[in-house]
């Protein structure tokens, strides 16, 4: 015998949450009157419009605004994440997106996502984040202008700001910076500028992705945060000098990318091949250098300890045949990352650094693996899966530690 | 391995290992509270729908585990097989897994029921859940 199965108003809502887009949750409200309830009090929200002229734009906003007028009213403090897509197919720049529903979303919306195409963001959008005071993360996307009122968004956790269209960044990002004290992972995607700089008490992860102008001589990026643990930085820029400067105290892993994945174009190319120099790196334990060549790389002087991450982890599902070669006077101690799969690794290493490959993600999947080394007198392997036949074809090894990650 | 006694709706005994009954948050806390000597009795569960659970649970603990040569394709062939079922099966294992708060298979079954919703116009999506509603032997 089978039971009749109906279900309750909790799980209902829960699988609405999960149906989140706006357009297919209004036709979920016709199903009936308990439907039409519960499609108010759901925990996601996504929009998605398409517009091509200023009536369709406002007209869009107006959706959204009753959308999330309802779900205020009739479940308050129910919508937890939104995200919100415009796109303009005809790329004109003048039309503008005030953004004035998210008044609706202030006090119960943690997670934001904002995403414009080929559209601009009014001047108020900031200050209308600026009430959502619950928001945790915002993710948004689009150009912009700095707002006149500065952001006091203090419980904000969490940002990334993508396409942050110059002069904006220099002036944008040290505004953000400084109204939200509590802020802990910064991810930014800028456009144009010659310098930037950050400073934050409380940041510990960060990451820049940028482009530089073509005709610039030289860009700064200067990061003062004395937290910080984890650094991305990538920028692309052909035939510019990039400097970091940095002052971190707790620094646990920094990355740098030659070329970033901000535009297609760059990744073809083997930008930045030794412009990339890295200054004040004080008490910097890893550094990480993404180079599709690295074999004229310079390192810092000071650095005790470099962690090369192998060039074949953009390539997916192709073999690829990677191969590093690094020659070093004062190198004490390597660390590698491979991330790559399927792919065929080697390493020749010419100096005496006391190795440690750390993270071998996915060399479990890595056909063969072969390092070759000479003198090399301490090795210590951190893995999730060691698998010892990989590493069969090393010589003049004199001790190994196979340290298997718990 | 311990083993623990889980009792269905109808009174059948499942003997299952005590790793693969701690998934069930629902199942932990009754364990951590009346212990192991006495069976779980779980009256909102019927016996088939308790036996897909453990069966869900049960694969994907062993392709969780070091070793295991299923590879992610497998797994999703799997879960997609295991949720094609009638939708009064269906629902049965969205209230199952609330109930036994097992989350990656509530999550499993929500999308699905959602995905049918999306693609489905209301009066489709009435129908589904008035049928389930209704549906007897």
């Amino acid at each position: 015998m089978r039971r009749s199965v109906e279900l309750d108003d909790s799980t209902l809502v829960e699988i609405l949450s999960k149906v989140g887009d706006a357009r297919q949750l209004a036709e979920c409200s016709l199903v009936c009157k308990r439907w039409r309830e519960l499609s108010s009090a759901v925990s996601r929200l996504h929009f998605d419009f398409e517009v091509s002229s200023m009536e369709e734009v406002r007209d869009a906003e107006d959706t959204i605004s009753s959308v999330l007028h309802r779900a205020k009213y009739k479940a308050p403090g129910c919508l937890k994440e939104l995200s919100v897509v415009l796109q303009c197919g005809y790329g004109d720049d003048q039309m503008e997106v005030s953004g004035h529903w998210l008044a609706w979303a202030a006090g119960s919306v943690t997670r934001l996502a904002l995403q414009l195409e080929g559209l601009e963001w009014g001047p108020a959008v900031w200050s209308l984040i600026a009430c959502s005071t619950a928001i945790q993360m915002i993710h948004i996307s689009g150009t912009m202008g700095i707002s006149t009122k500065s952001l006091v968004s203090c419980s904000l956790q969490a940002l990334e700001v993508c396409k942050l269209v110059s002069p904006v960044p220099h002036a944008l990002l040290p505004m953000l910076l400084a109204s939200c004290p509590r802020l802990e992972v910064l991810s930014a995607v800028i456009v144009g500028g010659q310098s930037l700089t950050v400073s934050s008490g409380n940041l510990k992860a960060l990451s820049v992705l940028g482009q530089c102008d073509e005709d610039l001589e030289a860009f700064e990026l200067t990061i003062d945060a004395p937290q910080l643990e984890a650094l991305l930085v990538g920028v692309h820029s052909p035939g510019t000098l990039v400097s970091i400067r940095l002052h971190s105290e707790d620094l646990k892993v920094a990355s740098f990318y030659g070329c970033c994945v901000l535009d297609k174009r760059c990744e073809k190319e083997s930008a930045l091949r030794n412009a990339l120099v890295l200054k004040d790196l004080l008490g910097v334990k890893g550094i990480g250098i993404h180079y599709k060549d690295v074999a004229n790389l310079k390192l810092p002087q000071n650095s005790q300890l470099v962690w090369a991450i192998c060039p074949a982890a953009e390539s997916s599902s192709v073999m690829t045949r990677a191969s590093i070669r690094l020659r070093s006077e004062d190198l004490r101690a390597a660390m590698l990352w491979f991330v790559s799969t399927g792919a065929r690794i080697s390493l020749f290493i010419s100096s005496d650094p006391m190795m440690v490959l750390r993270e071998l993600l996915g060399v479990h999947e890595v056909e063969k693996l072969v390092i070759h080394c000479r003198g090399v007198a301490n090795w210590e392997l951190l893995t999730l899966k060691p698998r010892y036949e990989y590493l069969r074809e090393l010589f003049d090894l004199r001790s190994m530690t196979v340290v298997p990650r718990a | 391995m311990v083993k623990v006694t889980l009792k269905s709706a109808e009174g059948d005994v499942f003997e299952v290992d005590e790793e693969l009954a701690l998934e069930s948050l629902m199942v932990k806390n009754m364990i951590e509270d009346v212990g192991l000597d006495s069976a779980i009795s779980l009256p909102n569960v019927s016996s088939t729908i308790l036996a897909k659970v453990i069966e869900y649970i049960k694969f994907h603990m062993d392709a969780q585990k070091d070793g295991s040569k299923k590879t992610s394709e497998e797994i999703k062939a799997f879960d997609d097989d295991f949720v094609n079922v009638g939708i009064p099966t269906l629902f049965e294992m969205v209230l199952a897994s609330n109930y036994l708060n097992v989350k990656s298979l509530l999550s499993l079954t929500c999308n699905t029921v959602a995905n049918m919703i999306k693609t489905k116009p209301p009066a489709e999506v009435k129908e589904m859940f008035t049928s389930a509603k209704q549906a007897k032997a």
